[in-house]
């Protein structure tokens, strides 16, 4: 950092951000339960972004453009690269705002349970633990990865940010497969910030179980509107709507009318209202250094907070807060078994769910789920799509009284959406 | 003119020979892959300029894969120097070799190395780095001011470009190869709003090659505008199996994501695919011949991979009847197959798996005017958005922006939106009725394996008459 810092002034910039990352991987691959594969990542780099203010029209403007640099690099190619994109900034005529100013801090470990071994480690105990799992007699993991990674971050700033943090993570994916009555396969991605070796342990159970499930699954759903509740990872996929809505810079583009103290799900709601906080996934900030904190996002469905970049904070005037991933939501009131008592959809697999937060549209393949008839009889169903619009959906959505936690969500592990429309058979 | 070569490899690749010489004295196979890629992306909308490396498509290192007692393993790095040598064979014996030591091991024979040398470099016509900033970003705003003009009710268009130059050097023990290479992209986004409801559409196009793509935006603004503001109109469609004709986009939707991703031979080793049980069998209508590889100039052209297989252009769907799969090196050793040039990696940082590269149906004899007036009732789908693959079940799931009514042969004007495509691939497959004489290919997007390793990839073809669902 020193060196890139002593570049920097070199080359006479007075307003920049740097951010170094220092990385370590050691990476597994399994094909059934063999190993096929061992990897070992190491890299680092520093993001620089170099910032050019100029009067356009009597008007204060301030340019910015980004370069990576590998810690290997040589001092004249780095330079010429800062000067170069000094050169990029003049061009980049955007209107003034302000970084976020001093941030000091040694460097902070968030490692938790994670720090204290090494990454190989860490990497033979979690895959140990996801296979000891692997005992169904008829399901079982057709193949596995797992990436065991530290970060060392460092964001240095010319507004006085010099913070600090590590971080360990474990991430991956697997696939279940169950070939009777019918071969079929699930696919599943996990991340931790700890060692979660028992919240592996669960997820391979419950996704052998949803394949089995599926292995006997034929019939598609009729088509036609159902009351349907999804869970699990599908949970903050469709909350992410409220996560990129309150945006400073969707809201900056006109995109999102997300304003503080306003009622952002509206008044005649039916369902559960929103009490939503942003949560922290890295203590600062990895692009300005703010400090992260939790705050909260959503009160009774009033936006209370807008997150995002300092650039459009400050254009929308509001608090420079940071960017955030995460969010946390209170239990809701209504258990899952209740919900299941209505006659409804459970959709325990997509090929693959999306929610599109500019027009507000979910949809996603239906690869298997639960249908309820209301009188305590239930049957599995696949294929066919649900295509719904959260705009409308939101006013009517009832959270359930049990959580979950995963990397990115702290909240109620299903929610109930009511006269969503179902394409099938 | 020549994409230029990598000082970064020319000047390290003494280091990388001497690097495979040492781990050749202990180990039956070694090879390095080392990558200097640049990419740089220009943006003009409202939310202002940008011009940025790219995360994506910036990347500096090598990797190393080494073959010990039938297994492999890798080591990527991004600095190296006569010190770091050693280093790095001692972090292959000491500690790579015995990772998961208590585990079984996938076996392999030892990949065969044949003697290949060369150094090539693909052709560009207008470098972006001669054109400038200044004159990219001046280009950039005329789009981004002109969609305004053309109608009031535009709330945001984003006018974009990037490019990616990118050297390669393939080192083991036969092989000493090096290609360089450059892609852009280009894209206009035009957003409208209806109450609370953002609505979008644009259009990109793509080359091998530099900025001469550019202008594309000029030309597709017009239309762009005119379709994001019909969309203000869409309407919810009436779930059903209908008669669609797919835009060559959507069409090569259905070839990557549909169909593809189930032929990458990797997945064969895992026992994922259903393709493996159907080699020879009859998947698509005879109307339909896909191929994958370097039979077209796009952004996924290369002369070799990233595992040192040269690049060729492989034919996976002859006349209807599925031929072969596509496979990088480790899944041919494991299937008993030569590799087809298709091990990719997201950057040296990341494992090859089997991948795509440019990917299409090839044209056929219909006119696309007849297609349409072929169609009793029916869409026209165009502007694909996102799709997801199933190789094991052979499942579709695709999102389509916009379904065009069709009634009688022609269009009615009325448009529905947000569109989710499902159905078996087979028997959308087998449905094709007419393929149009014209094709077109993309190589805008990237594509992943499962959620992650993002590659840049290819698609397209014809405008295809078939039958799906529709929801």
């Amino acid at each position: 950092m020193d060196r890139i810092l002593r570049l920097l002034k070199e080359c006479g910039i007075k307003t920049y951000t740097v951010t170094s990352t220092k990385k370590e991987s050691v990476e597994l691959f399994f094909i059934k339960k063999n190993v096929d594969m061992r990897r070992m990542n190491r890299k680092n780099v520093f993001s620089i972004t170099v910032y050019k203010d100029m009067l356009e029209e009597g008007k204060k403007i301030r340019g910015f453009a980004s370069i990576l640099v590998n810690e290997s690099d040589a001092d004249d190619e780095i330079k010429n690269r800062i000067m170069q994109s000094l050169d990029s900034a003049k061009y980049v005529k955007n209107p003034y705002f302000e970084l976020p100013v001093r941030e000091l801090s040694k460097e902070v470990d968030c490692c938790g349970d994670l720090s204290g071994k090494s990454l190989d480690e860490i990497a033979e105990e979690f895959a140990s633990a996801a296979y000891s799992a692997d005992c169904d007699e008829k399901a079982f993991i057709n193949s596995f990865e797992v990436f065991v990674t530290e970060k060392h971050v460092r964001v240095v700033t010319s507004e006085e940010t010099d913070v600090s943090y590590v971080t360990r993570e474990i991430e991956g994916e697997f696939v279940a497969q169950c070939k009777e009555p019918q071969d079929v396969e699930t696919y599943m991605d996990f991340k931790y910030n700890f060692l979660g070796k028992e919240e592996i342990k669960e997820l391979i159970k419950n996704t052998l179980q949803v394949t089995k499930d599926r292995a006997k699954a034929t019939a598609g759903p009729k088509s036609g509107k159902y009351d349907v509740i999804l869970s699990d990872r599908y949970v903050p996929v469709l909350l992410q709507f409220f996560l990129d809505r309150a945006n400073a810079g969707l809201i900056y583009q006109g995109f999102s009318s997300f304003k503080t103290g306003e009622n952002v799900q509206g008044t005649d709601v039916n369902g559960d209202v929103f009490d939503i906080t942003y949560g922290v996934t890295n203590a600062f900030d990895s692009a300005y250094g703010n400090k992260m904190e939790e705050r909260p996002m959503l009160e009774g469905g009033v936006l209370r907070n807008i997150h995002g970049a300092p650039r459009f904070s400050h254009y929308i005037g509001v608090p420079k807060i940071g960017t955030y991933e995460k969010v946390k939501i209170p239990a809701g009131s209504m258990g899952m078994t209740e919900m299941k008592n209505r006659k409804c959809m459970h959709i325990v697999n997509f090929s693959d769910f999306q929610m599109d937060p500019l027009s507000g549209h979910f949809g996603g393949e239906i690869r298997l789920a639960y249908l309820y008839d209301g009188e305590g009889n239930v049957s599995v169903v696949t294929g066919g799509s649900i295509n719904g619009s959260f705009l409308s959906a939101m006013k009517n959505v009832r959270l359930s009284r049990e959580t979950e936690k995963l990397w990115n969500y702290e909240g109620p592990k299903a929610v109930l959406l009511t006269d969503i429309s179902v394409a099938g058979e | 003119m020549k994409v230029k070569e990598s000082n970064f490899i020319k000047e390290n690749k003494p280091l990388f020979k001497a690097l495979i010489g040492k781990l050749l004295e202990k180990y039956e196979y070694a090879s390095l892959f080392a990558e200097d890629s640049y990419g740089k992306t220009y943006s003009v909308s409202k939310l202002g300029t940008n011009i940025q490396e790219s995360d994506l498509n910036t990347h500096r290192g090598f990797v190393i894969k080494v073959y010990d007692k039938g297994t492999f393993l890798e080591y990527s790095d991004n600095a190296i120097d006569e010190k770091r040598i050693d280093y790095i064979v001692k972090t292959i014996d000491e500690r790579i070799t015995h990772l998961y030591e208590k585990g079984e091991f996938n076996k392999y024979k030892a990949p065969e190395d044949e003697t290949v040398s060369f150094d090539k470099s693909a052709d560009m016509k207008i470098d972006p780095e001669e054109m400038g900033d200044a004159s990219i970003v001046e280009y950039l705003t005329k789009i981004n001011k002109g969609a305004a003009k053309l109608d009031e009710r535009v709330i945001n268009c984003t006018a974009m470009t990037a490019y990616k130059r990118m050297s390669h050097l393939f080192l083991s023990k036969n092989k000493d190869m090096t290609q360089n290479f450059m892609w852009t992209q280009a894209t206009v986004a035009v957003y409208t709003k209806r109450d609370e409801e953002v609505k979008r559409y644009m259009k990109s196009a793509s080359v091998l090659g530099g900025m001469e793509v550019l202008n594309i935006l000029e030309e597709a603004l017009p239309e762009v505008v005119k379709c994001a503001v019909e969309l203000l109109d869409s309407e919810q469609i009436e779930p059903g199996e209908y008669d669609c004709i797919c835009t060559p986009e959507t069409t090569g939707m259905i070839v990557h994501e549909a169909f593809g991703h189930g032929v990458e031979m990797d997945m064969f080793v895992k026992d994922r695919a259903e393709a493996k049980n159907t080699i020879g069998e009859m998947v698509a209508s005879e109307l339909v011949t896909m191929h994958d590889g370097n039979g077209i100039d796009q952004t996924a052209t290369f002369f070799f991979d990233d595992e040192g297989t040269l690049a060729s252009d492989t034919i996976i769907i002859d006349h209807g009847k599925l031929v072969t799969g596509m496979c990088d090196l480790q899944s041919g050793l494991a299937l008993n197959v030569k590799p087809t040039g298709n091990g990719r990696r997201e950057s040296y940082e990341r494992k090859a798996y089997t991948r795509m590269t440019n990917t299409y149906f090839e044209k056929g004899t219909d006119k696309l005017e007849d297609m349409i007036a072929s169609i009793d009732y029916g869409f026209m789908l165009e502007n694909p958005m996102s799709g997801m693959e199933d190789p094991k079940n052979w499942g579709i799931q695709m999102m389509v922006n916009v379904a065009r009514e069709i009634k009688d042969g022609k269009f009615t004007g009325k448009i529905f939106s947000p569109i989710v495509m499902t159905g078996y691939v087979p028997t959308l497959l087998k449905s094709i009725s007419m393929v149009s004489d014209e094709a077109h290919y993309n190589g805008s997007g990237y594509c992943g394996k499962g959620y992650k390793e993002w590659v840049k990839v290819s698609d397209g073809g014809a405008y295809i008459k078939a039958r799906i669902r529709l929801g």
